[in-house]
C-alpha cells in the first residue's frame, strides 16, 4: 500500500519560522530496535499536532529526540529553527515538555514545584520568576490550599494538571506533551484538553502524543498516524476521515495501520 | 547564569531531603548515638561486670608461700576492678574453681637451694574472660617471686665468694632508653607521640566522612530517574554544568552535615574505647576537619561518573560498594600500617588512590610534613577537578534516560 507513504509529504529543512518542527527522514535506533524508520513530519507554529499512534508506535522517542534528551542518528530536524542534537539549551528556553510517565516532586508543595522550574526558567530572576509561579497557579486551576499541600497527597489529576502548567507557565513556544490524560477521569481529562486550547489561542504549539484517538479528534488541528516507527498519514482530522473514508479518526487510524501493516 | 540555575537545584534538593525526616535521622542521628552506645557496650559493662573468679591455692606443703601469693593477688585484683574469691588449701578442692595454683610438696626445697628449679602448676577453667586476666596477674607475682628468689642466690653467692655484687645490675645488666624521632630527624616530643596514636584512629574514621556523599550523590541523581521527575528536569533550560553542579553541591552539603554527625560518633567511640582516651589539638581537630570536608567534596565528585553510568540507584550502589571498599580498605589498614614506610610499588598503587591522600595528610601534620600535607590536600583538589570535569564532558542524557 504504497499510497499511504506518498501522503508524506517531503520536507525541505530550512529555517523557515512558519514552522515549529521541520523532521525528515529521521533515523532512531535504540540497542537493536529501529524505533523510528524515516519519520517526516511538519508542524506549523500555534497548531495543535496530535500525534496519534499505537502503543510502541514510536512517539516517546521522537518526543524525547525533540526535546533534545536523545540523539537521532540519521535525518534532519529542525525545532524552532534549530538541531536539538546540537542546541539543546536554545531550544529549551522555548520548550514545555511533559513525559508521559512523570511525576512532580512528591515532598515538595505544588507551590515549589512551580517554584524550582519559574528559578530555571527566569534564571534565578526572582520577580520574573513570581509572575511565571503565579500563572502557573492559575492554570493548573489548584486551589491555594492544594497548591501549599505536598504533592504526594494529589490525585492523578492534580499532578497532571500541576505539571503540564509547570510547563508552560514560563510562555514556552512549544509545548510537548505525552499522553497528557492517560488514565486521568473525564473531569480531570476535560480540564486538560481545555487548557491546551486556551493557551493554543495564543500562538503557542502543541504537539500532543496520544493514542486515544476520541481525544485526537477534540483536540487536533492537524494529526499525524505514527505506527512502527514512520508517519503514515499526516493532515487535518476532516481530511484524515475523508482520505479513508471513515466515520471517525478512530476508523481512519485502524484503516491506515491495517492496510499497511495487514493488522 | 549557570549558578542561578545550580542555585535553584540546590534549594531544591535540601528542600526535597529536609523532608525525608526518616532518612535524614538515620543518616545523622543513628551514627551519631549509635556508635557511642557500641562503645559503651565494649568497654563500659565489661568494666562494670561482677563476676567473681574463684581461686583455689593449692599448697600441699602449707608454706608461707601460698599466703604470700594469695595476699598479691588480692591488692593486684582490687587495682585491676577485678572482684576475686582465694581460698588457700593443702587438699584437692571439691566445688567449681575458675583458677587452680597448685603449689606441690618440694617446691620450698627446691627454691630455696641455690640451683633448684621449683615448679607451680596453674590450672584455668575454658571460656572465662576473667580468669585470663587473673592468669595474667597470678604469672607476673610468680615473677616477681621468681625475682626475689634470683636476688636471694646472688646474695647468697656473693656472701660464699667474698665478692660484693649488686643484685639489680647483676640481674639487669642492660639498659634501654627509648625516644622518638620525627622523619626530619629531630626528636618527637611526647604530644607529638600521642598524637601520631590518635592520628591512626582519626585517619580510620575517615571512611564513616566518605561514605554519605556516595550515598546522597547516588540518590540525588538516579532517585530522580526512579522517582520519574529526572526526565523533565534535564529538559529544562538548565545546563548540564548547572544540574551536575547543582546536584553535587546539595549532597556535598547534605554528606558534610552527616559526615560531622559521623566524625563526632566515631571519635567519641574511639575516646571510649582507646585506653588512654585520644590526643586531640586545635591543630589535629582543625586539619581533621579540612581534611573531612575535602574529602567529601573529593567523593561526591569522583561518584558523579558513576553514577551518571548506573542505570539505577541499585546498580549504583553496587559500584558504590565497591569504591567504599576500597576506601574503607585504606583507612582500616592506617591502623596497623605505615604508609609511608611500605615498599615503593605498592606506596605508588596506594598514592594514585584519592582516599590515601586524605589518610596521608593527617598524618604528615602530626609528623610534622607540612610540604607533603600541602601536597595531599592539592591532589584531593585535583582527583575534585576532574571528576566535575569527567562529570560533565560525559554525561549523556541519552544513557541516564534509556538505562534500565
Amino acid at each position: 500500500m504504497n499510497w499511504i507513504m506518498d501522503k508524506t509529504v517531503e520536507v525541505p529543512i530550512d529555517n523557515n519560522t512558519q514552522y515549529s518542527i521541520i523532521a525528515e527522514k529521521l533515523y532512531k535506533k535504540i540497542g537493536k530496535k529501529e524505533v523510528l524508520k524515516g519519520i517526516d513530519l511538519k508542524i506549523k507554529q500555534g497548531e495543535i499536532h496530535v500525534l496519534a499512534g499505537h502503543n510502541g508506535a514510536g512517539k516517546t522517542t521522537l518526543f524525547r529526540i525533540l526535546a533534545g534528551l536523545l540523539k537521532y542518528d540519521s535525518g534532519k530536524l529542525l525545532v524552532m529553527g534549530f538541531d536539538p542534537s546540537k542546541n539543546q539549551n536554545e531550544i529549551r528556553k522555548y520548550l514545555g515538555y511533559v513525559p508521559e510517565d512523570s511525576s512532580p516532586y512528591e515532598r515538595l508543595t505544588g507551590f515549589e514545584n512551580l517554584k524550582l522550574f519559574a528559578l530555571i526558567y527566569s534564571n534565578g530572576n526572582e520577580s520574573l520568576a513570581e509572575k511565571y509561579i503565579k500563572k502557573g497557579a492559575e492554570i493548573s486551576e489548584l486551589s491555594y490550599e492544594d497548591l501549599s499541600r505536598k504533592t504526594s497527597e494529589y490525585s492523578n489529576g492534580m499532578k497532571k494538571r500541576l505539571l503540564i502548567a509547570r510547563a508552560i507557565m514560563h510562555d514556552p513556544k512549544l509545548v510537548l506533551l505525552d499522553e497528557p490524560t492517560n488514565g486521568l477521569d473525564v473531569f480531570s481529562a476535560y480540564r486538560i484538553r481545555k487548557l491546551i486550547k486556551t493557551m493554543s489561542n495564543s500562538g503557542t504549539t502543541f504537539v500532543i502524543a496520544t493514542h486515544n484517538m476520541s481525544e485526537a479528534e477534540m483536540l487536533a488541528d492537524k494529526v499525524s498516524f505514527i505506527a512502527y516507527g514512520t508517519v503514515l498519514y499526516s493532515g487535518s482530522v476532516k481530511s484524515a476521515i475523508e482520505e479513508f473514508n471513515s466515520v471517525n479518526l478512530e476508523e481512519a487510524f485502524i484503516k491506515a495501520v491495517g492496510e499497511k501493516y495487514e493488522i | 547564569m549557570k549558578n542561578m540555575k545550580s542555585k535553584a537545584i540546590i534549594w531544591k534538593e535540601l528542600l526535597d531531603l529536609s523532608r525525608d525526616k526518616r532518612t535524614l535521622a538515620a543518616m545523622i542521628l543513628i551514627p551519631f548515638i549509635g556508635l557511642p552506645a557500641i562503645a559503651f557496650l565494649a568497654t563500659g559493662l565489661t568494666q562494670t561486670q561482677t563476676t567473681t573468679v574463684y581461686i583455689e591455692v593449692l599448697d600441699r606443703n602449707s608454706t608461707n608461700i601460698a599466703k604470700y601469693i594469695s595476699y598479691q593477688l588480692i591488692q593486684y585484683a582490687k587495682i585491676n576492678g577485678l572482684r576475686v574469691n582465694v581460698s588457700m588449701s593443702n587438699q584437692a578442692p571439691s566445688s567449681v574453681y575458675n583458677l587452680l595454683l597448685i603449689i606441690p610438696k618440694g617446691f620450698y626445697e627446691n627454691i630455696s637451694s641455690i640451683d633448684g628449679v621449683g615448679t607451680v602448676y596453674l590450672k584455668s577453667l575454658v571460656g572465662s574472660l576473667q580468669s585470663s586476666e587473673v592468669e595474667s596477674i597470678i604469672e607476673s607475682i610468680i615473677g616477681q617471686l621468681e625475682n626475689n628468689i634470683v636476688t636471694n642466690r646472688v646474695q647468697k653467692l656473693s656472701n660464699i665468694s667474698g665478692i660484693k655484687i649488686n643484685s639489680s645490675n647483676f640481674l639487669n645488666p642492660i639498659n634501654i632508653f627509648t625516644g622518638y624521632y620525627l622523619p626530619s630527624g629531630k626528636p618527637a616530643s611526647a604530644t607529638q607521640v600521642e598524637l601520631s596514636l590518635s592520628a591512626r584512629l582519626l585517619e580510620f574514621s575517615l571512611f564513616f566522612v566518605a561514605n554519605p556523599a556516595i550515598v546522597f550523590m547516588g540518590d540525588s541523581i538516579l532517585g530522580e530517574k526512579e522517582r520519574k521527575t529526572l526526565e523533565t528536569l534535564i529538559s529544562t533550560p538548565s545546563s548540564k554544568t548547572s544540574l551536575i553542579i547543582g546536584k553535587m553541591i546539595a549532597s556535598i552539603i547534605i554528606g558534610l552535615i552527616t559526615a560531622i554527625a559521623d566524625s563526632l560518633g566515631v571519635i567519641i567511640y574511639l575516646s571510649m574505647i582507646a585506653q588512654n582516651g585520644l590526643k586531640l589539638t586545635a591543630g589535629l581537630i582543625l586539619v581533621t576537619f579540612s581534611v573531612s570536608a575535602l574529602l567529601v567534596v573529593m567523593t561526591a565528585a569522583i561518584i558523579t561518573p558513576i553514577v551518571l553510568r548506573s542505570s539505577s540507584v541499585r546498580s549504583a550502589q553496587a559500584m558504590s560498594y565497591l569504591i567504599m571498599m576500597i576506601a574503607l580498605g585504606i583507612y582500616f589498614s592506617t591502623l596497623f600500617v605505615d604508609i609511608q614506610r611500605l615498599p615503593y610499588y605498592i606506596e605508588d598503587i596506594l598514592l594514585v588512590i584519592p582516599f590515601t591522600h586524605a589518610a596521608l595528610a593527617i598524618s604528615n601534620y602530626v609528623l610534622g610534613q607540612y610540604l607533603y600535607m600541602a601536597v595531599n590536600f592539592l591532589v584531593m583538589i585535583g582527583f575534585t577537578l576532574l571528576g566535575i570535569y569527567v562529570s560533565i564532558k560525559t554525561f549523556d542524557s541519552e544513557r541516564l534516560i534509556l538505562s534500565k
